[in-house]
């Protein structure tokens, strides 16, 4: 009971992902601010933290470094890592009727974490922080 | 909108990826990535809260990340 008090982070941001985590922990913020805000008018939050699922969002982005781009030689590592959430991911269809079975039940929690790798996140974040960031860059953002 | 709003009374929406080095990624991306995936929860949400308000019932689905972080006690899967 003790642990599942603790202040602990849940998930962290992967390389050359960081601003892209950055927007998403500010839509994390704001979504546990609406749960209290939106109390007094009966309005529920449900804020959906997804791992992979099937979606255009790798094909959309593009990234294209100018020649003399620090990290130009990284640009293996950041393609790869831009497609990582494509490969094998959690259907669509699946995704979207966990959610909607969530947002109907009748008491509906106000968080839920699904999709390919959410288990892993979930599981990282009882890790040590500096720990995940290591292993993260090693796997995804490391040349040497 | 808010006709159709009124009927299914949640809201839904997937937004927009900004993958690169963070020093790196032209300011122009990362405005827009924020323009995309944060001020829009906020424009969609005034819009509709009036009306949800009103009614007292609605719920607001944000998709976020497991990249976030978001510090409290973790919740079960």
């Amino acid at each position: 009971m003790t642990l599942l008090n603790a202040d602990f982070p849940l998930s962290s941001p992967l390389p050359w992902g960081g601003i892209y985590a950055a927007t998403k922990s500010a839509v994390h913020t704001i979504s546990d601010a609406l749960e209290m805000e939106c109390r007094p008018f009966n309005i529920k939050v449900l804020l959906v933290a997804p791992g992979g699922v099937k979606s255009n969002i790798a094909a959309n982005q593009s990234y294209d470094p100018p020649p003399d781009a620090l990290y130009r030689k990284y640009l293996d590592k950041i393609l790869a890592r831009r497609d990582i959430s494509q490969a094998s991911p959690m259907p669509t269809d699946v995704f979207a009727k966990q959610v909607i079975m969530k947002a109907l039940a009748p008491s509906p929690s106000s968080y839920m974490t699904l999709g390919k790798s959410a288990i892993l996140f979930w599981f990282l974040a009882w890790f040590p922080r500096r720990w995940v960031l290591s292993y993260f860059w090693k796997r995804f953002g490391d040349i040497s | 909108m808010v006709r159709q709003l009124n009927l299914c009374d949640s809201l839904f929406r997937l937004m927009k990826i900004s993958q690169g080095p963070t020093l790196e990624l032209p300011l122009e991306q990362v405005q827009a990535a924020f323009d995309a995936n944060v001020f829009s929860v906020l424009r969609v949400n005034r819009a509709v809260f009036p009306h949800m308000a009103a009614r007292k019932r609605g719920m607001f689905i944000t998709i976020g990340s497991v990249v976030a972080q978001r510090y409290g006690a973790p919740h079960s899967c």
